[in-house]
């Protein structure tokens, strides 16, 4: 021990708190920057000096020294937060398809396929009590059209939307594969970093924040293998292994939306973004989809059979009402040309007769009787819409709910991850502190050292 | 326990996202004036606001129906009373006619009578509402009644069919708006020819006879009518029953879905003193630091 053990001590020991300030300062740097987990710069007693005075063998502490730069995280909870993280993009996701749904049926208010069949039925009643009537016979043809197109136009609509969640779904595709390659990059520096031994906090902060957002598109689950690397799963197949990816590829097969990884083989993402995408193109709308399509062919098949046994009003009959492709019956449904030309062609009458309205009677009492799947025209419209609007109501709760927890997660994460300015304020005054406290000490010693070097040894001067 | 400024700031965001949130829903309602402006809102209201709707407006039709079935049944009713006065007309004739004290020129000239009060019941059984025959059955389009001059004077043909005009004035309840024409105008139409060419031979028997085919022909006339009043009767019934459902489902509508504006008012305010609060507390928290406090 020489005499300037004390100066050496007071040396370590600013900078270390220097180090210290410093990893306070990125702190509070990247306090609102996304992701960042709060670091700490270890402190700890330096190597202590064994000697013996003789009598007694001493240990003697050499101040302090930066052990390591530590970011704050918890594996635990960021798997929890990713998996409500995934769970509230699903329903977020969910519900604007759902949304525009609701808006196209137009119910309660507004113009849906329910008034659109009411007033069909007006308009027959009407016809039936005057069926000479020119006039009221190119009302009800008009009425009967606007039912078609109303229902034409709502599949076209859907159809639309389908179409889009593919669009959306290929746009979400092409960023998993944009992040899995990022990961796959930050991979290779992350084994470098495990070789090397050092712990790369913005590195591994970089890394989580695209695993968050992975977990969001794609449901997506990470594991820490042994040398330093993250493999990314989504279900049970691999999107990234150390620095390869296998990149996801959206086909569409049989109508249905699926997803293949390495080989073809089939990837189910099991909740985010891309889980909301392939639900709502393959179940959510085509189910919409075939309520209008059973209705079109119910419509079109009842409402024929009772118009092909009545009579126009120039005795035309065994005609058609409703034409349609049975490919695709809401989208293609229109009134028979037959008809659409002459409305004199509508079968009000049943037995030929020109002031008989029976005919467009029983076409009215087709759409209030029990031929919709066992309900009637509004009945099927009202059941559809409630549906609906109870399908909707339950995802709202669900994105609630998803909220709720994946803000709960957050602020667990945040409680370890997440800077307080306060506490880095506290810690710089510390630091500051420390620091004059150790250059006191050098100057104490400095004191000490020039007591022995100027006044003492002055002996045959 | 740590608190970061992010959870800090999270939290506020939130507080105040909601009561925005609740404050536009309120906006909404206010300005729609109904509680739910789409069905996901409150589904089983929407359900039962719904089929009310569609109740309200089947009473709708049904009570047009039922006005339009009226007049027309109005219009038959008015034919079949000027009717009954024609016969009744031809049974005084009838009945003057057979006094023995009339001459021959006295029956030609009643006979002349007689044949404007035929004419009269054939324009009848041919008349036409809204520019249809009232009395052809199903076939409107044409005069159901034509006279034909036979040997013994003239005979009528008719036309028209049986068919009955039908109007549905609630659901699967209908009413028959027309008579058989032949039915109706047949005998009268026969006897008053009976008793216009009676008058023509100067034929005092066959003008006894003709008095009680004339009653025959009036009771009948008179039983249509009858059967006209009921109907009438009945469907007057029907279309104020129809009006009593209308403002009962108009009010239950209403109950489902428009708003209770007093109880919106008042929403309104305490959400936005809600909404207030949350900027107030938002402000309070975030805005101080522990740098305000050191030198």
């Amino acid at each position: 021990m020489n005499g300037f053990f004390t100066l050496e001590t007071g040396l370590r020991a600013i900078r270390a708190q220097l180090m210290a300030s410093r990893v306070i300062g990125h702190n509070i740097a990247n306090s609102r920057t996304p992701g960042y987990s709060r670091q700490i710069a270890e402190l700890q007693p330096s190597t202590p000096l064994q000697f013996s005075t003789g009598q007694h063998a001493l240990s003697l502490g050499t101040g302090v020294t930066v052990a390591g730069i530590r970011r704050q995280r918890e594996e635990f909870l960021d798997r929890l937060a990713r998996f409500h993280l995934s769970d509230l993009a699903r329903w977020e996701t969910l519900r604007p398809a759902l949304d525009l749904v609701e808006i196209a049926f137009g119910e309660p208010a507004g113009f849906g396929p329910r008034q659109a069949c009411l007033r069909l039925w007006d308009a027959l009643q009407e016809l039936s009590g005057e069926p000479e009537s020119g006039t009221l016979r190119h009302s009800a043809c008009q009425e009967a059209e606007s039912l078609a197109t109303t229902l034409g136009s709502l599949a076209r609509h859907l159809d639309e939307q389908v179409q889009q969640q593919v669009a959306a779904a290929q746009d979400t595709v092409a960023e998993v594969n944009h992040l899995a390659g990022q990961i796959a990059v930050l991979n290779h520096d992350l084994r470098l970093a495990a070789i090397l031994k050092t712990q790369p906090g913005d590195l591994e902060d970089r890394l989580d924040l695209l695993l968050d957002r992975l977990s969001s598109l794609a449901g997506a689950t990470s594991r820490r293998e042994g040398d330093g690397t993250v493999s990314v799963h989504i279900g049970a197949a691999v999107l990234v292994e150390r620095d390869s990816v296998s990149p996801l590829i959206l086909e569409i097969t049989g109508g249905q939306l699926r997803f293949a990884g390495a080989g073809g083989s089939e990837v189910v993402p099991p909740s985010g973004v891309l889980a909301a995408r392939r639900d709502s193109h393959n179940q959510i709308l085509p189910g919409y989809q075939d309520s209008l399509d059973t209705f079109a062919r119910q419509l079109a098949g009842n409402l024929n059979s009772i118009h092909q046994a009545g009579y126009g009003l120039d005795g035309s009959t065994g005609l058609d009402l409703y034409r349609y492709d049975p490919a695709a019956p809401a989208r293609t449904l229109a009134l028979a040309p037959e008809v659409a030309a002459d409305p004199a062609r509508l079968a009000a009458s049943a037995d030929g007769a020109v002031g008989d309205g029976y005919g467009a009677l029983s076409l009215a009492r087709a759409l209030t009787g029990p031929n919709f799947t066992g309900q009637s025209a509004a009945e099927y419209w009202a059941s559809a819409a409630t549906r609906l609007g109870m399908e909707l109501e339950k995802v709202g709760r669900q994105v609630e709910n998803a909220t709720l927890l994946a803000e709960q997660a957050e602020n667990l994460r945040a409680q370890i991850m997440g800077v307080s300015l306060d506490e880095e304020t506290v810690d710089l005054v510390r630091c500051q502190h420390a620091y004059a406290a150790a250059a006191r000490l050098i100057s104490v010693a400095d004191e000490m050292l020039e007591i022995l070097i100027a006044r003492t040894g002055r002996v045959g001067r | 326990m740590r608190v970061a400024d992010s959870s800090l700031a999270r939290q506020a965001l939130r507080g105040i996202h909601e009561s925005r949130r609740q404050l536009g829903a309120v906006q909404v309602q206010l300005a729609s004036g109904r509680r739910f402006t789409r069905a996901s809102q409150a589904p089983p209201a929407a359900a039962r606001a719904d089929t009310l709707r569609n109740q309200l407006e089947t009473l709708g039709r049904y009570q047009a129906s039922s006005h339009t079935a009226a007049d027309r049944l109005r219009a038959v009713t008015a034919t079949v009373a000027v009717l009954t006065e024609l016969v009744q007309d031809a049974l005084q004739l009838a009945v003057a006619s057979g006094s023995g004290a009339l001459t021959a020129a006295d029956r030609s000239c009643l006979a002349l009578e007689a044949e404007e009060i035929a004419g009269a019941v054939l324009d009848l059984a041919n008349s036409s509402w809204m520019g249809r025959h009232l009395f052809g059955g199903h076939l409107t389009a044409d005069p159901p009644f034509a006279r034909e001059t036979g040997a013994g004077g003239y005979t009528f043909a008719y036309r028209g069919d049986g068919g009955e005009v039908i109007r549905e004035v609630g659901p699967g309840c209908t009413v028959t708006l027309n008579l058989p024409g032949d039915a109706v105008f047949g005998s009268p139409l026969e006897a008053v020819e009976r008793l216009r060419q009676a008058l023509v031979d100067n034929d005092p028997a066959s003008l006894a006879e003709t008095t009680s085919a004339l009653h025959q022909a009036l009771d009948q006339v008179l039983q249509h009518q009858a059967v006209l009043g009921v109907r009438t009767a009945h469907l007057e019934l029907w279309a104020d029953h129809l009006g009593t459902m209308n403002c009962a489902y108009a009010e239950n509508l209403s109950r489902e879905e428009d708003l209770d504006f007093t109880k919106a008012v008042s929403d309104l305010h305490t959400r936005e003193i809600a909404y207030q609060a949350s900027l107030a507390v938002a402000a309070r928290l975030l805005q101080p630091s522990l740098l305000d406090y050191l030198r």
